[in-house]
């Protein structure tokens, strides 16, 4: 149990330095580890925008730049074709100039003739005349004649214009010239009527320098757009178109100079949404272009959107996948025509570096999120070793502290150990300082104080149980001062008696006495002295010595009580007094002579079973007053008579109730008891008492005696 | 039993109340041997008294001579049916004084 209780004081403060230490770190450890945590979050989160950050203004500044470059690119390549298509168009205007005065003024002009085409002038740039089936050649020499006048201007254009393959100029009448270096092209060529040229009917539509959509060839030349102007006489109707003929990949040329990148392109779009000229022209055999290419054969949105802003003349410039490129599209109109410049750029191209730089921020960012980690990672290393050091140290001085505090209730233990086998002398040495030695003195004071008490207490015990065991022995001399032996008088048959005391608790004061007073007188008395304890059994001795004597004289029951009232009054300071009954029986008569003094009166059972209380004056008790006079009575006792005399030890035998048996009680109880020796009338009635007071404890003597005369 | 002393103008009243047995008896010849000591007249009231045993007789008997002795008085008064016949029996009745 000590054992136990010592472990437990010990383990209780190991175990609450250790709870408090392990609470402590382990709410530091979880506050550092959110912080760290959070830290490393937001760390990570901030490195994060850094680098979006940065590439991103990166990327828009280079973006933005690109734009912008991009847009001027635009503008310079869409001036750059102006310039060149407006001289094609200026050197139209001068031939139709020219033509225009032909036919105003035909009687100025010589007539010069323009042959056929002839296989021998092929690689030489010469006029050659062909006719519509509808016109009559015959009657067209002097029209041709004076076309010939310009044959000079239009194979020096032809000849020596940078994108003109040919010249040509077609007439109302039906003759066609054409200048070019390919006169055997056109051998074998049927009715070529200039009037249903696109050339032609577009100049007649305009009514001015114009070009032609982009169209075939009719010489097998490949994608031809041609510039033409009409050309009116005096009176303004139409006699002839001039036109000027240049192949797609001679145009592209003014483009191509662009710088637009390596994946760049730009190109030229016609208001039908007809590529006219381009950079990379995917050239054909023999140097032709004929693949066609128009904005509107695609199906992505956002150039079908382009290409009507481009038809209502706008600029601009937009972002798009393009055959799986990141695009940048910017597009320019033209002055010279309603058509639109359109610059191409390859995203890549332009943000390469903004991408390396953004790549380059990311390798740092992760680089330094991989710093931060770590440096976390050994911070919650060196915080998880300090929790447990930390534990350790809690463990260590707990356990110190514990033995600390444990040690003086070990000493108290010991001390209280020894006290409690008997050991008064120990004293218990501690001197902590605290509440402990506080009790270790209470302890030594306790035990001083419990020697003290001890050796008081076995004094008074050994008196105790001294005076104990004298009044013990006192009980028993006075038990065996009253005669009990039965049957008291074998050799008189004329009486049967029997008596009984049961003490109280404590030695009391009554007592019974029979004897013969010569051989005719029986005495029987019964006596209560007042008080209990060792002064009622000792004038219970006086008062039954005196008694005895005075009976032994021979005299008569009043003598008896007077002589003995007399010697008790003497010497009486103590105040104690005495009730007796004294009868004298004549054994031979049944004459029962008998004097009361203040004492119970006896009850007589006759044979036929009545029963009554023996008439006895009230006299005044024994040792009150000397020199009382007793008065004397006499009752006759027949054959089969039982006189039961008693103390009040009988009638106030109490119950449970605290109520008394009653004189009245044992007055029924008498009459109904069997006739029978005096033994068993003095068990029936002990039987009814005993039965009354159940389990309740005998307060006074119970004092019978019973007599059966039997003569 | 308890007891109360009551300052009459000629006499002291000890009004007694409940058993007066071996245990209380004491007390009360105590009490009423005090009350004839200052006292020429001492009236004591059993009119409460449930049971006398015979130390309770003895205390009384004790008072009754010290008062002929001293030539005062003690009295009994409102001594219950019960208690008068215990007196009785003892012979008390011829001896004390009633009031």
């Amino acid at each position: 149990m000590s054992e136990k209780m010592r472990r437990s004081i010990r383990g209780k403060l190991i175990t609450m330095a250790v709870t408090i230490s392990t609470i402590v770190v382990c709410l530091l450890g979880v506050v550092s580890w959110g912080g760290i945590n959070e830290m490393k979050k937001s760390s990570y989160v901030m490195n994060q925008e850094l680098v979006t950050l940065t590439a991103d203004a990166a990327e828009n500044i280079v973006r933005d730049q690109a734009m912008l470059d991009l847009r001027h690119l635009a503008e310079g390549v869409a001036n750059s074709v102006d310039t060149r298509i407006s001289s094609l168009m200026d050197q139209v205007t001068v031939i139709a100039a020219a033509a225009q005065e032909l036919y105003r003024n035909p009687s100025d002009y010589s007539r010069i003739p323009i042959n056929p085409p002839d296989e021998k002038n092929k690689g030489k740039y010469v006029g050659q005349v062909v006719y519509a089936d509808r016109a009559n050649s015959a009657k067209l020499g002097d029209e041709v004649g004076l076309l010939g006048n310009l044959n000079a201007i239009m194979n020096q254009v032809s000849q020596s214009t940078d994108g003109v393959s040919s010249t040509y100029i077609g007439t109302e009448s039906g003759i066609t010239v054409m200048y070019d270096d390919q006169s055997e092209m056109k051998m074998d060529m049927e009715n070529l009527d200039p009037v249903t040229r696109l050339w032609y009917t577009g100049a007649e539509e305009e009514m001015q320098v114009t070009w032609t959509p982009v169209f075939e060839d009719s010489f097998g030349r490949g994608l031809t757009l041609t510039c033409s102007a009409p050309v009116y006489d005096k009176d303004y109707n139409l006699k002839a178109v001039v036109a000027l003929g240049a192949q797609l990949s001679d145009l592209s040329a003014a483009i191509t100079g662009a710088n637009i990148g390596d994946e760049g392109a730009a190109f030229v779009v016609d208001k039908y949404g007809d590529v006219i000229m381009r950079t990379h022209l995917e050239e054909g055999e023999e140097g032709v272009v004929t693949e066609r290419e128009n904005l509107y054969d695609t199906e992505n949105p956002y150039i079908l959107e382009v290409v009507e802003k481009m038809k209502l003349g706008e600029s601009g410039i937009f972002e798009n996948n393009f055959e799986g490129n990141e695009m940048y599209w910017a597009y320019e109109p033209m002055e010279c025509m309603p058509w639109t410049v359109v610059v191409l750029f390859n995203a890549s191209e332009v943000l390469g570096p903004v991408m390396d730089i953004k790549n380059q921020t990311n390798e740092l960012a992760i680089t330094s999120q991989q710093e931060v980690d770590k440096i976390v990672q050994s911070s919650l290393m060196a915080m998880f070793w300090g929790m447990i050091a930390s534990g350790v140290l809690a463990i260590v001085v707990g356990l110190i502290y514990a033995n600390k505090l444990a040690q003086p209730i070990r000493a108290l233990e010991k001390g209280v150990k020894n006290i409690s086998k008997g050991n008064l002398d120990y004293k218990i040495d501690i001197t902590t300082g605290d509440e402990i030695e506080s009790l270790a003195t209470a302890f030594n004071d306790m035990t001083n104080n419990l020697e003290i008490h001890i050796s008081k207490l076995t004094s008074v015990t050994a008196e105790r149980e001294k005076v104990s065991a004298e009044l013990d022995v006192a009980t028993k001399m006075q038990l065996s001062m009253l005669p009990n032996k039965f049957p008291a008088f074998p050799e008189y048959d004329q009486f049967d008696l029997y008596a009984t005391m049961i003490p109280a608790k404590e030695v009391g004061g009554d007592f019974y006495d029979f004897f013969m007073v010569g051989d005719d007188h029986l005495v029987m008395v019964i006596a209560d002295v007042s008080g209990k304890g060792v002064p009622a059994a000792l004038f219970m001795v006086k008062a039954k010595t005196l008694i005895q004597n005075y009976a032994q004289k021979g005299i008569s029951s009043k003598e008896i009580l007077e002589g003995a009232n007399h010697q008790l009054c003497s010497n009486n300071d103590a105040g104690m007094f005495v009730t007796a009954w004294v009868g004298v029986l004549d054994i031979h008569t049944g004459e029962l002579a008998y004097s009361n003094a203040g004492h119970n009166k006896p009850i007589i059972k006759r044979k036929d079973g009545t029963a009554e209380y023996v008439d006895s004056d009230t006299n005044f008790v024994l040792a009150g007053i000397d020199d009382m006079e007793y008065s004397q009575q006499t009752i006759k006792m027949c054959e089969g008579d039982t006189l039961c005399i008693y103390t009040d030890g009988v009638t106030e035998a109490s119950n449970k109730e605290d109520e008394f048996y009653t004189q009245e009680k044992l007055l029924d109880t008498i009459k109904v008891i069997p006739n029978g020796t005096a033994k068993e009338v003095v068990g029936c009635v002990k039987k009814s008492v005993d039965e009354f007071v159940e389990n309740e404890p005998q307060y006074d003597d119970i004092t019978m005696l019973t007599m059966v005369y039997k003569p | 039993m308890t007891m109360q002393m009551k300052k009459e103008d000629k006499y002291i009243e000890l009004i007694v109340e409940g058993r007066i047995d071996s245990n209380t008896s004491g007390e009360l010849q105590e009490r009423i041997l005090e009350a004839l000591e200052e006292n020429n007249h001492v009236v004591v009231d059993f009119g409460s008294v449930t049971y006398i045993s015979s130390a309770g007789l003895r205390a009384i008997l004790m008072g009754q001579k010290v008062a002929s002795s001293k030539g005062k008085v003690m009295e009994l008064s409102n001594v219950s049916e019960m208690v008068m016949e215990v007196l009785e029996t003892v012979g008390f009745d011829k001896i004390l004084v009633f009031k």
